[in-house]
């Protein structure tokens, strides 16, 4: 009976829960926040959001309250003077940065979330130009912004075009002094919130913009997204192949970067006048795949050395492989191979209108 | 009670080869080795072997008084260094507002109320921790296998040969000092020796995969940034898409290492004491006492952290030495 009692009283008056107990009534949880700066002072905007019941129907509803101060910590402190229940960082979606802070403060804004315990690390990060219009448009496919972001890069049939890292993996990249970061962008578009382009940096300042086609070759290079779709023009004739198997190799010849891609494809559309039951065409819609991709990467390469940027990270395979700087993305000429090689045609027999019917 | 057999004794090599690692021992061997990690890994367990070998001949249990006097203060000054990490992790991951002191007494209360018991229920409670422990690690291993970067293990040579030399030998020590309360049970060491350093071996290679796994899924960039990289990798694991946020109840593995070592540490404190003063109620006090100075006051203290996180290898290094020096007169050679 005495241990027993022990027990108990241990029980109650021992955990540690006592001091910092909170019931999930008191919670705010947080879905996203969006950080911007003014005049020299940080303003955050913490998306939350609560049930609204009307005849008999509930349904979510977000809204943003706002915090200034002269460092990330106070900002957020004072925005949750607003609130009458304790902010609940844990299931952050996303985290939403202004064009300025990034411009300003990037490495402040990496050094402050990595350090911060209450978030977790798989949240997004992102760049916005616009952070009153990202708040005031309503999307009514998802309310909250934040899982709005994260249903968009987790999930939408984004063909390869969207760059999927969430915090940690961004983290790994901004830490390695050899590859620069790529952050999507969030704009809206037509009244919907849209992740159509990233910006990629050259170190701490933000070097360009890459659109879609150029995110689908970086993650192409980089093997980081298992969906990629590549849309080609072939005499007039449109069509589309799914990379199904990737692989990217680096070979050093001559002081020359030697990229080699070799890529096993899904044929996944096709416009009229093919005639997909001739070899020849098969072929030549694999020569001409193989050409296009190696003519984009090229400009790709090209676009990035002229902004001195390493996005896609080939300096720190060079310092991996050979434990110096042998060879350098922005000094050495690089050359890129490709090979791709159509394995499927998928439901496709052939097309109307090819050289079948005209027979 | 059942007697405690072979098995419960050596369950416990697992646990005292580990404890040091937490918090100060993975992060520092991985920030300094960087790349050449795994050649720290394979000399400093070599290194272990041989240390582990000349530690296992020892005991201090029958030695005088003086003898266990200062045994009792360098156990002490193991338990608190144990002490120090698993009040910081919980600190820093589950209860972050709570008083540190808070944090410590229920767990004082369960340790002195084994350390009353027979050391059985200590080894009992620690060979079935091992198997939750070794549950727990490996659906981590599991887990974590498809987030290894193997670009993170190369340069292999990253750093100097002497430097590499140098942490081995403190990977060695980490792994080996705990393994010095062997010498404090009543037991015959000398037929277990070759059974201890097999189970150490073992232990090693779960803790080098461990450490690993951190490497390939981190990096060293990012480990240079975490005090518990350990915890940090453990934030990746998602399981069926569903299965997320798993790392506190996974980091378990880690608080069952640090509960076995405490509660065999404060065992043999317990034990020398009670032989000093023959009173069973003046270890609790002192233990209870002295831990609320040492937390109150150093604990608490950011810049003895940092000192203690320099200094780490080097008090286990004395430690080490002392612990030789006293007890050589009970080093046993095996006669043929």
């Amino acid at each position: 009976m005495k241990k027993t009692i022990i027990l108990v009283l241990l029980c109650l008056f021992l955990g540690g829960c006592n001091t910092n107990y909170k019931s999930l009534n008191d919670l705010a949880i947080v879905s996203s926040i969006i950080v911007d700066k003014e005049d020299d002072n940080y303003v955050t905007y913490v998306e939350l959001y609560k049930e609204e019941k009307s005849e008999n129907k509930s349904k979510k509803v977000a809204y943003f309250i706002e915090g200034k101060g002269k460092n990330l910590k106070s900002a957020l402190d004072n925005a949750s003077l607003s609130v009458s229940k304790n902010l609940y960082f844990v299931h952050t979606n996303a985290v939403i940065f202004s064009k300025k802070v990034v411009e300003e403060d990037l490495e402040y804004l990496f050094n402050y979330f990595e350090k911060s315990i209450q978030l977790n690390t798989n949240y997004f990060i992102l760049v916005t130009d616009d952070v009153k219009e990202i708040q005031k448009t309503k999307d009514d496919d998802n309310p909250i912004l934040g899982e709005k972001v994260r249903g968009i890069i987790t999930y939408s049939s984004n063909n390869g075009a969207i760059t999927k890292y969430d915090f940690l993996q961004k983290l790994y990249n901004y830490v390695n002094p050899n590859i620069d970061i790529i952050l999507n962008k969030l704009e809206v578009k037509d009244n919907k919130i849209t992740i159509d382009e990233a910006y990629y940096f050259d170190k701490n300042k933000i070097a360009g913009t890459l659109d879609q086609n150029e995110i689908k070759y970086i993650n192409l290079i980089s093997n980081t997204n298992n969906e990629i779709f590549l849309n080609f023009n072939y005499n007039n004739c449109p069509y589309v192949i799914k990379v199904e198997q990737n692989k990217t190799k680096y070979d050093f010849k001559n002081n020359k970067i030697i990229l080699n891609i070799n890529i096993k494809a899904n044929l996944d559309s096709i416009g009229n006048n093919m005639d997909l039951k001739k070899i020849n065409t098969i072929e030549e819609l694999n020569k001409h795949s193989a050409e296009s991709i190696k003519n984009n990467i090229k400009t790709l390469i090209n676009k990035l050395k002229s902004s001195n940027s390493d996005a896609l990270g080939i300096n720190d395979y060079i310092y991996r492989r050979f434990g110096e700087k042998k060879y350098n993305f922005y000094d050495n000429e690089i050359d890129v191979e490709v090979k791709v090689e159509i394995t499927k045609k998928g439901l496709i027999l052939n097309t109307i209108g090819g050289e079948y019917e005209k027979k | 009670m059942k007697k405690s057999n072979e098995k419960d004794y050596l369950s416990l090599t697992h646990f005292l080869s580990k404890i040091l690692f937490l918090g100060i021992g993975i992060s520092r061997i991985l920030s300094e080795a960087k790349e050449s990690t795994i050649f720290c890994l394979i000399l400093g367990t070599f290194f272990g072997i041989i240390l582990l070998s000349i530690i296992t001949n020892m005991s201090f249990y029958k030695s005088n008084k003086l003898k266990k006097i200062i045994m009792f203060v360098l156990i002490y000054i193991l338990l608190v260094i144990g002490l120090i990490e698993f009040i910081n992790l919980i600190n820093s991951i589950y209860l972050i507002d709570t008083n540190k002191f808070v944090i410590v007494l229920p767990l004082l209360i369960t340790i002195i109320y084994t350390n009353i018991h027979n050391i059985k229920v200590n080894l009992k409670i620690s060979s079935v921790l091992l198997i939750l422990c070794l549950a727990i690690i490996g659906f981590a291993f599991i887990t974590l296998l498809p987030e290894i970067r193997f670009a993170n293990y190369f340069p292999l040579f990253n750093v100097s040969f002497y430097k590499i030399i140098l942490l081995s030998f403190e990977f060695a020590l980490y792994s080996v000092v705990p393994n010095i309360l062997y010498g404090g049970f009543k037991f015959e060491m000398e037929n277990k020796k070759k059974k201890i350093i097999r189970n150490y071996i073992f232990s090693n290679i779960i803790l080098g995969i461990y450490i690993l796994i951190t490497q390939g899924v981190l990096g060293i960039e990012l480990i240079k940034l975490f005090k518990y990289p350990e915890y940090v990798i453990l934030k990746k694991i998602s399981l069926l898409d569903f299965i997320n946020n798993i790392e506190n109840l996974l980091s378990f593995s880690w608080l069952f290492t640090t509960y076995i070592y405490l509660s065999f540490c404060s065992k043999i404190l317990y034990e020398i004491s009670y032989e000093i003063t023959k009173k069973k109620w003046i270890y609790p006090i002192f233990l209870i006492i002295s831990l609320y100075i040492i937390i109150t006051y150093f604990i608490d203290n950011l810049i003895f952290l940092l000192i203690t996180y320099d200094i780490h290898w080097i008090m286990c290094l004395v430690i080490l030495i002392i612990y030789i020096l006293l007890n050589i007169n009970t080093f046993k050679v095996k006669k043929n």
